[in-house]
């Protein structure tokens, strides 16, 4: 499958098989979410980004379900390249309906970025002005726990992780994913 | 056209008033006018008298009788198994009254010998292509069985009538329901049994009108 | 020699009549009744009686349009949203020229009409919407919000000054 028919893939399933529901809605219930973790956890933002992890993790699995029903991908992707690609095209598409950008392969194809030009789920906000959170709280670090639970369930075991956000004051928002391994569960070692 | 009778005949046996309306509310758009519902008959009745010509609007199968009456009309499902990725069997369901009934751990060893042949025949695929898909279609005298692996790994399994057509769609659409009230049900712990009433009832809605 | 009006001050003051921000450009004014930030605390402040007396009489909508003329120059606008939020601008029509007074012939503050401020107000009041749509905003804080984004935008919108009248 070539990258355009991907995104024209992604363009059909959010217009055709997706349910909409009002952005700000999302938006709020997500920075709900965050900023009750913050005052939970007494500022331990460390902490925070790793609940946030969790729970992204949580919804990966879950998600990755509805992601190849909708899709109907049926064809394993051949390579990291091509997981990239539908990550982006097809997956941030039909959800969120944004495409980040990839960039930035490392030269053994294991290692990519994905550029947020646009984050619905980061509008509106303002890190706390403690003289920590912007150092230390990654505030769409949900996404990368989607990302890490979703690949996870088809057989590929990532690392993802933010390392640049606007809302830090960045120039972008990145997010950096890296390939750790192909996990081949179909058959498990203590068989027979 | 014999080959296709029969289920002509079933059709004709199923579009009686009261029946017709629960097949059209699947796959049609859910606000029928009684108009249109009478275009849909009059459509009907030129399909029949004409031979078979798709009148379908969102037929997009290739064939030129219409997979809409075919596929919908004549759908005797007999169950669905669901398979978690090592194999466990997470969902069994009968919906014909007059199968052979099985003990659960029956059922818990069927699942299990079928996951085996299943990673068994994708081992063995002749063609040296990556990825075989294993097992799909296993037919007998009495009934088809089609089996559906996802991605993840989770199996579907639908048994139905010999020579039921298009059970890929069938399955696929068990997939969405799995896919939407099992999988996006919060408290579901994933690779367990499901006891989801709603995809009970989603499964039953969809496949129970056509028997 | 009438200049354009412009929009020096804008004020958010919150449910309890506790200031949320204040937003003032080019204040001190000299030659006019704002010349230190306690006149403007002050003068604030009296513009919360008149939403307090005109409030019986309001129906559903949020314009309160001229709250009253400060002197020949300045003149002070509100806005109250139904959940008691108010708004207030305070307009300096620049030099008061004659020219300004009849051709558009407005109320006591002189050139400008209240429909005019309209935009302003509204354009004020999605910031304020985003503001707090901040996850991080704390609605019970009763300190003055400390925002840059809300700054900048406040600060645009008082640059902009008032759409179509010039």
């Amino acid at each position: 499958m070539s990258s355009t028919s991907r995104a024209r893939l992604g363009e059909e399933v959010w217009k055709t098989r997706t349910d909409k529901i009002n952005a700000e809605l999302v938006t709020l219930t997500y920075g709900s979410v965050v900023a009750q973790l913050c005052k939970d956890l007494d500022g331990d933002y460390a902490e925070v980004n790793k609940q946030l992890d969790k729970m992204g993790y949580n919804i990966g699995l879950r998600l990755i379900e509805d992601f190849l029903a909708k899709s109907n991908m049926q064809q394993k992707c051949a390579n990291f390249r091509d997981t990239a690609d539908v990550i982006s095209k097809v997956g941030f598409k039909m959800f969120l309906n944004i495409t980040p950008t990839i960039a930035n392969w490392s030269s053994d194809s294991k290692q990519f970025s994905l550029m947020f030009d646009e984050n619905p789920l980061a509008d509106f906000v303002e890190l706390p002005d403690d003289g920590k959170a912007q150092a230390e709280l990654w505030y769409s670090n949900m996404l990368c726990g989607v990302i890490r639970g979703a690949l996870e369930m088809v057989q590929m075991q990532v690392d993802a992780h933010f390392v640049n956000d606007v809302l830090r004051g960045h120039d972008t928002t990145e997010m950096r994913i890296s390939l750790v391994r192909y996990i081949d569960d179909e058959m498990p070692a203590d068989d027979e | 056209m014999p080959a296709d009778w029969d289920i002509w005949a079933v059709s004709d046996w199923v579009t009686k008033p009261g029946e017709w309306r629960n097949e059209v509310m699947e796959e049609g758009p859910e606000e029928l006018s009684t108009g249109s519902r009478k275009r849909e008959r009059k459509k009907r009745r030129q399909a029949r008298e004409t031979g078979f010509k798709c009148s379908a609007l969102l037929c997009s199968e290739p064939r030129p009788r219409c997979c809409r009456w075919y596929h919908i009309v004549a759908m005797v499902v007999y169950a669905v198994l669901i398979l978690n990725k090592a194999g466990g069997l997470i969902f069994q369901r009968d919906f014909n009254p007059g199968l052979q009934k099985l003990t659960s751990n029956d059922y818990l060893i069927l699942a299990g010998t079928f996951h085996g042949v299943h990673a068994i025949t994708s081992q063995i695929s002749p063609t040296n292509e990556t990825g075989a898909s294993g097992l799909e279609v296993l037919e007998s005298e009495n009934f088809v069985m089609r089996c559906f692996q996802t991605l993840t790994g989770t199996k579907f399994l639908v048994f139905a009538e010999p020579r039921q057509p298009n059970l890929d769609v069938v399955v696929r659409r068990v997939y969405e329901l799995y896919s939407d009230y099992v999988m996006k049900n919060p408290f579901y712990q994933i690779e367990m049994p499901i006891r989801s009433e709603g995809f009970e009832r989603h499964l039953s809605a969809y496949i129970k009108p056509h028997q | 020699m009438a200049s354009a009006p412009s929009i020096p001050v804008i004020a958010v003051i919150g449910k309890q009549n506790n200031p949320i921000y204040i937003h003032n450009s080019r204040l001190p004014l000299p030659s006019t009744s704002l010349t230190t930030s306690l006149d403007l605390h002050l003068l604030l402040h009296s513009t919360l009686d008149v939403f307090d007396a005109r409030l019986p009489q309001k129906t559903a909508d949020q314009d309160f349009g001229l709250l009253f003329a400060i002197d020949e120059r300045l003149a002070a606008y509100g806005w109250m949203t139904n959940t008691g939020i108010k708004f207030v601008v305070i307009v300096d029509q620049g030099f008061s020229g004659s020219s300004g007074l009849s051709s558009r012939g407005g109320g006591l503050g002189g050139a400008i009409r209240d429909a005019d401020l309209k935009p302003v107000f509204k354009s004020i009041h999605t910031e304020y919407i985003k503001l707090i749509s901040n996850p991080f905003f704390d609605h019970e804080s009763t300190e003055m919000v400390k925002s840059n984004k809300f700054s900048k935008a406040i600060a645009k919108i008082a640059e902009a000054g008032i759409p179509g009248v010039y």
